[in-house]
């Protein structure tokens, strides 16, 4: 081989091991029939069923279709006047790849002819679907994006349940705040993509407002990272109490095996994502123990809402539909659904305009209530026209290896944390 | 603030080893078959998940079961180069990438299946000790880790240049028609180089799997930081990776030092591109440069 050809192949492989990153996958269509009769109102969505945001995409399908099964049992569908219109579902699944859910969302519009639009899940995609809500003038509520970058493109038609991604530490930041002995010195890492970067924002900016807390320094590293040493060992010179993490889980579990390992004791650690899922627990085991992380939806939550009733309630039906517990990404869309057939049975029609100006009436300052918690959509305060503002992130923190709500409400905090060498 | 760069030099060895030791393997069927292996991620992720299960299954000690996962990669190499990447030795590179990344995302895939896509994360007793070196705090299993590797990397080194099948792997890679009239059975040889690859790449997972917690979704960012390693060390040889890997090490530890963590990538990446511009085949060279392929 000559010299050319060993550099040429170099690149070449360059560029195809960096495509490998982004991980495409296999395509298989899926969904329900549907036929937006007179009947009926059809809501068409996409969900990852395939491909790396499988996970979630699931959960959010399982979301869709306990409030459609759970409202055609209950009371024949949606009250539209004096008719009763059975929900239908058209749900696709995008593969995880955003090119083929705007395919696939301009095909729910245009052929299928659906009459709502509900979302797909992560920030990015639906941020990337928007626009064919936002042009064909369908409203579309997503209950799977949380970055302040889906809603500043003051979109009229897109909607969203979950709370921003900026406001997910605003009540670990207040919690520790009102503490006997705050914890006064605060660092926040976090991954240096789209949502893990407002979680870090939002952090800071929560801490400079805070009166008790001084904020130190706030630094991001790359996703997927196998080392985390040098920014544990920042936070271990600066003598920091408070750690807030934007993180996956990945770098979640990473960070607490570094934090042990070398020692940094800090009196509290917070962390967006991570916490509350298993492999959090049982990779780290006793390691796990007192950090907090944040959820947007837990069964024991006092909420209280229409159509279901309490979050507990909620938590049983799940359980009895699908065989295990609902997370929130399966609380937020059920919620989706519930807030769709709120402003068509208070407009008493499903014509997309009309369901629109229900939607603009459920605002900040006149929340709807549900077992999820308030929905509120901003009117365009702070940039963020469709964003649930009204909505707070619940603090967890994992107690004898479960993760316990401690605020709002719950049981108390454990504080400080105790030092490595006291466990 | 002294302490700074010394942390971040002893840190930055601590895991350019690992890099090191991760890497050798893609380096050597590059070398040998110029097979840009991109299935490197997926075994080295297959040799973490031997050693997840021997400790949480029975109890065996991540370093202990290195031998194990690389005797059970070794196997799955051999076969895989024997079955599948033996018909596109010699063919267009573009097939090999090719065939390599449709196992990779094959494998990837059954991983998801059968281990889930969940991060594991090997955690002995001694998981979370450390000690002081230089004034700097260092994790006990990162260093055994750091020791582990270089041995390896030692001993890959002392089996190229002093067995039978060492010099029958040189002289394959440098003239394949010449090592075949010469009695070499080239097919095997290529065979059993890929297997050593597979092991090596895999004693590496064993390692990582108790340094960081892995899932199958990483498979790409290990591959291609096996790439980055051989394009900054050089192809074919075990110093090359060496060199390679501890540079990255260092590399990024003082870019998060100096600049922040985030601009790690920005490091590492502007690195191997500067690396493709001036010198392509790594600083110490292609050792297989100009041989008859």
């Amino acid at each position: 081989m000559t010299d050319f050809d060993r550099r040429s192949y170099l690149k070449l492989a360059g560029v195809t091991g960096a495509a490998g990153l982004t991980s495409l996958s296999g395509c298989t269509g899926g969904g329900s029939n549907g036929g937006g009769g007179d009947d009926t109102i059809l809501f068409g969505a996409t969900v990852s069923l395939t491909g790396s945001l499988s996970t979630n995409g699931k959960l959010t399908q399982q979301g869709y279709q306990l409030w459609k099964r759970h409202m055609n049992d209950k009371q024949g569908g949606i009250k539209v006047g004096d008719t009763t219109k059975k929900i239908e579902l058209k749900i696709y699944d995008d593969e995880s790849s955003d090119s083929t859910a705007r395919t696939q969302y301009q095909k729910l519009v245009s052929q299928d002819n659906v009459d709502l639009l509900l979302g797909p899940y992560s920030s990015g995609m639906t941020r990337s679907v928007g626009p064919i809500a936002e042009s064909n003038k369908i409203p579309m509520i997503a209950g799977g994006a949380a970055s302040k970058e889906v809603y500043t493109n003051d979109w009229d038609y897109v909607y969203g349940t979950l709370p921003l991604a900026n406001t997910y530490m605003d009540n670990v930041v207040k919690m520790a705040d009102g503490l006997d002995s705050p914890p006064k010195r605060v660092g926040i890492i976090h991954v240096n993509t789209l949502f893990p970067t407002g979680v870090g924002k939002g952090a800071e900016a929560a801490v400079k407002e805070a009166k008790n807390l001084q904020f130190v320094f706030r630094e991001s590293y790359p996703e997927g990272t196998s080392d985390l040493s040098s920014i544990i060992n920042k936070a271990k010179s600066q003598n920091i109490d408070l750690l807030i993490g934007g993180t996956h889980t990945q770098s979640a579990i990473l960070a607490m095996k570094q934090m042990k390992s070398l020692k940094f004791n800090p009196k509290m650690v917070a962390f967006s994502v991570g916490p509350p899922t298993p492999d959090f627990r049982e990779s780290l085991g006793d390691a796990a123990e007192h950090v907090l992380g944040v959820t947007m939806w837990l069964p024991e939550m006092s909420y209280q809402g229409p159509y279901i009733g309490s979050a507990a309630k909620y938590n049983e039906l799940f359980k009895e539909e699908f065989g295990s517990e609902p997370d929130y990404h399966a609380a937020s869309t059920a919620t989706d659904g519930l807030v769709f057939q709120h402003a068509i049975e208070q407009q008493g029609s499903a014509a997309a305009e009309d369901v629109e100006k229900g939607l603009n009436s459920i605002t900040t300052d006149d929340p709807l209530e549900t077992f999820y918690g308030p929905v509120g959509f901003s009117t365009g305060q702070l940039g963020t026209r469709g964003a649930n503002l009204a909505k707070g992130a619940g603090v967890l923190q994992i107690q004898s290896g479960k993760p316990k709500l401690v605020y709002p409400g719950g049981t108390d905090v454990q504080y400080p944390m105790p030092t490595w060498s006291e466990r | 603030m002294v302490a700074i760069p010394t942390s971040a030099i002893v840190n930055g060895l601590l895991i350019g080893g690992l890099y090191a030791l991760a890497a050798v393997g893609f380096s050597l069927i590059f070398g040998v078959m110029d097979v840009i292996n991109l299935t490197h991620g997926v075994i080295l992720l297959l040799g973490a998940y031997v050693s997840y299960y021997a400790f949480a299954l029975f109890g065996l000690d991540p370093f202990l079961s290195i031998p194990l996962s690389m005797v059970v990669l070794f196997a799955f190499g051999y076969a895989y180069q024997r079955t599948l990447v033996q018909r596109i030795i010699g063919e267009d590179p573009l097939k090999s990438l090719l065939v390599t990344f449709g196992v990779a995302m094959m494998v990837q895939n059954l991983m998801n299946v059968f281990f889930t896509p969940d991060y594991k994360s090997i955690d002995p007793s001694y998981g979370g000790a450390s000690f002081q070196f230089l004034g700097v705090t260092v994790p006990t299993v990162r260093a055994m880790g750091l020791v582990v590797a270089l041995v390896l990397v030692a001993l890959l080194s002392v089996l190229l240049r002093r067995t039978e099948m060492g010099r029958a792997i040189r002289a394959t890679a440098l003239d394949r028609k010449g090592a075949a009239l010469m009695g070499v059975n080239v097919p095997h040889i290529f065979a059993l180089t890929f297997g050593f690859a597979a092991a090596f790449s895999a004693s590496a997972g064993s390692i990582l799997g108790v340094v960081t917690p892995f899932s199958p979704v990483q498979e790409g960012t290990y591959t291609l930081q096996a790439f980055v390693v051989v394009v900054l060390g050089g192809v074919g040889t075990p110093a090359g990776a060496l060199v390679g890997g501890l540079l990255l090490g260092i590399a990024t530890q003082l870019t998060a030092t100096y600049w922040g963590s985030g601009y790690q990538q920005v490091i590492m990446f502007t690195l191997l591109v500067l690396m493709l511009l001036v010198r392509p085949n790594g600083l110490l060279g292609d050792v297989f440069e100009g041989g008859e392929k």
